[in-house]
């Protein structure tokens, strides 16, 4: 669409060119170096209809005009000639035929017949009789390859200064398209509302690209083309806005007979473990329970000889391959997925396992009996165990080589996962420590404990970069950092899940009394906070909840993948 | 320090030093395919002689810069109050002037002069209701007022509310 109106305006911009220089040629002799109407042979062949050319001929026209007539008008209206050319106008429209026709045969018919027909080859034959010599043949090709000088009057008479001119009409697409993908969303919205042919360049999908990574940087998991930016950027700006204002739908999902501590979600699923010694998949978008396993009544046969935990599920991790789960059984199992089979059990610690997590590689335990323990990924071999921690291990978090640990003794512990040294050790928490993150850089870490506090890390230098004190009003059970969004959530045992600026710390929602009980785990992503209770209940705070357009940003996944057992 | 001449789609000859030239991708590419520095006045057809004047003195000016970045990405993400005061000034210039050397840029293929002349451009528009663009470019306003309510209705979502 834009690139039909900038050429049909190239082309208006080209036959008002071209009768003033015809109306030259006819005055003068020609001049010896005819390259002028080269230009306009590479162009003309690109126009198709007659009628957008009467269209924008109004605003042409009125800038053929003289000066003094132009300075009286304004900018904005050619009020004058206008009545007369539409009627003008709708002649042409009637028969455009006989008008193209009359076009061709008029004074410019010789210019525009060798145009029209688009004969680069008599264009390169004048070419070559204006030769510049021998490097003619090599020079050619600087010819055809570009577009005509396609304003009037530059160079010395600037006698339109005064008139803007449409950048639809003049430039072509791309770089239509690069002017306005260095603007604003708002300045766009403005954009649309100009013309047609600026309301088409202004929805441009790779625009709003440059304008959504601008605001919001790359988006992550997708492949760029083909993607609605558009919509996108106003799911993103719908989302950030009921983030802002603490706008979420609530379900609660119940099916769990104890205390659930541990949740991990997707697009998809939410994953949750409990003290009742089952873990629950839930389908994401309708809250029903698909899945329940290690349930005392599942006597089913099967593959399965590994068995189940025989205590809380007290952690989780899981990606697209593989669920680990940590027990107060002492023992980690692996299980494959998406069929949730356990094929691998992980023993080594002596006391209930507290946190877990894994990469490519590795899987990473703690456990209360004061040790980490780092296990081989692919076959579950212990690999080393880390000591160093005078209390229980309470959280352990795992990114690129660096192993943050939390511990009872109010530690926070940095360990190297290849040597298995510890790094760093930071101190300052006042009491035990519940809970850690590591930012995706790996340069921040968050910490939450005993002493009701907040506190954010530097790891480079190991000092503490902010506190936020009183942060809940009881002990700080649960955090999760959301690095995309710079956010902060956390989960307390005073009933309440929070969400912090990771930036400055400051508190941006506040979700009291939801839950009935102590709050043990919460997790977010850009849309959802999941929350589960000693309440055994889970909650999923929904801010995107009939938000229009949202498979733009979150395709709905292609196929139910899990089946109810 | 050799110097080539270029010839103005109104035949006139401008004397330029080879280095600036070459700002231009276009001229350089042509310059390495001849292999030798030609004698000749090059053809810029395309280019008049006011316009191509303006793009030396751009080219003139940077000569000495530092090749632009590969990363398409990263130089395009600059925002568009992201331009240095020389040419900021070198771009006050009418409407017609300015577009005019971004045309000249594009076709000589002088990517970071493009790119300032887009960035002028968007600077025009930038925090501008949809009737001061009308009137900074000259523009009638084509839609009927079901289209304009149409169009504001689906943008509702970007007011601050």
């Amino acid at each position: 669409m834009s690139d039909i109106s900038s050429t049909t305006g190239l082309r208006t911009r080209i036959s008002t060119r071209a009768r003033s220089t015809i109306a030259r040629i006819l005055r003068e002799p020609p001049p010896k170096r005819n390259d002028t109407p080269l230009n306009f042979t590479e162009r003309i062949p690109n126009t198709t209809s007659i009628d957008e050319d009467c269209t924008y001929s109004r605003a042409d026209d009125a800038q053929d005009q003289p000066r003094d007539l132009l300075a009286g008008q304004g900018h904005g209206g050619n009020l004058g000639p206008k009545s007369s050319i539409q009627a003008w106008l709708s002649k042409l429209r009637n028969n455009g035929n006989e008008c193209q026709a009359k076009s061709v045969s008029g004074p410019h018919g010789g210019f525009l017949t060798t145009a029209g027909q688009g004969s680069s080859g008599q264009g390169k034959e004048k070419a070559r009789r204006s030769s510049v010599g021998g490097h003619r043949k090599v020079f050619s090709h600087l010819i055809p390859s570009g577009f005509g000088t396609i304003l009037h009057g530059v160079g010395g008479s600037r006698r339109n200064s005064l008139v803007g001119i449409d950048i639809m009409t003049v430039f072509p697409t791309e770089i239509v398209a690069q002017i306005l993908s260095y603007l604003d969303h708002k300045s766009l919205l403005s954009c649309e509302l100009v013309s047609h042919s600026w309301y088409s360049a202004a929805t441009s999908c790779h625009v709003w690209r440059h304008t959504f990574e601008a605001k919001y940087g790359g988006w992550k998991g997708s492949n760029p083309y083909g993607r609605n930016w558009r919509a996108m950027f106003e799911v993103k700006t719908n989302l950030d806005k009921r983030w802002l204002k603490g706008q979420a739908h609530p379900t609660y999902l119940r099916g769990h007979s104890d205390s659930v501590y541990c949740v991990q979600f997707d697009q998809e699923k939410i994953v949750t473990g409990s003290r009742d010694r089952t873990i629950r998949v839930w389908n994401i978008a309708t809250g029903q329970c698909i899945k329940v396993i290690g349930a005392s009544n599942d006597s089913r046969p099967g593959p399965n000889t590994i068995g189940y935990h025989k205590g809380s599920i007290l952690c989780l991790q899981f990606d697209d391959t593989i669920l680990v789960t940590g027990s107060s059984d002492h023992t980690c199992i692996v299980y494959s997925l998406p069929d949730f089979e356990p094929y691998l059990t992980l023993p080594g610690h002596r006391m209930g396992v507290l946190d877990v997590c894994f990469d490519e590689s590795h899987i990473v335990s703690c456990s209360k009996d004061t040790s980490i323990c780092i296990w081989e990924r692919s076959t579950g071999l212990l690999l080393n165990r880390l000591r160093g921690h005078e209390g229980p291990v309470n959280a352990v978090q795992l990114r690129a080589n660096l192993v943050a640990s939390a511990s009872g003794d109010a530690n926070i512990k940095l360990w190297d996962i290849e040597s298995g040294n510890c790094i760093r050790t930071l101190s300052g928490h006042t009491r035990g420590l519940a809970c850690i993150q590591l930012s995706n850089d790996c340069r921040t870490v968050v910490s939450g404990g005993n002493d009701q506090s907040i506190r954010v890390w530097d790891v480079e230098s190991g000092n503490l970069r902010y506190e936020i004190r009183d942060a809940h009003k009881s002990l700080v059970r649960s955090l999760y950092l959301d690095s995309q969004n710079d956010r902060i959530i956390s989960g307390s045992y005073d009933q309440s899940v929070r969400v912090w600026d990771l930036k400055e710390g400051k508190s941006l929602l506040n979700f009291p009394r939801w839950h009935g009980s102590w709050i043990l785990a919460a997790r977010a992503d850009d849309r959802r906070i999941v929350s589960t209770s000693q309440d055994s209940q889970v909650l999923v705070l929904d801010f995107s909840n009939g938000i229009r357009g949202l498979e733009s940003m979150f395709p709905v996944p292609a196929a139910p993948v899990y089946v109810h057992t | 320090m050799s110097q080539i001449t270029l010839l103005s789609s109104d035949n006139v000859e401008l004397k330029v030093d080879k280095e600036v030239a070459e700002r231009s991708i276009l001229i350089k590419n042509m310059l390495e395919d001849v292999g030798e520095t030609p004698d000749q006045a090059i053809p810029i057809p395309n280019v008049n002689e006011g316009v191509l004047r303006k793009v030396i003195e751009w080219c003139e000016h940077h000569r000495n810069d530092p090749p632009p970045p590969a990363d398409e990405d990263s130089d395009s993400r600059k925002k568009s109050t992201d331009i240095e005061e020389w040419d900021q000034k070198f771009m006050q210039v009418d409407q017609e002037m300015l577009f005019e050397i971004i045309l000249a840029a594009n076709y000589l293929d002088i990517k970071p002069l493009l790119d300032v002349g887009c960035k002028t451009v968007a600077n025009m528009i930038k925090g501008k209701s949809p009737e001061e663009i009308r009137k900074t470019f000259n523009i009638q306003n084509d839609f009927t007022p079901e289209e304009e309510d149409q169009i504001r209705r689906e943008n509702e979502w970007a007011e601050d509310r």
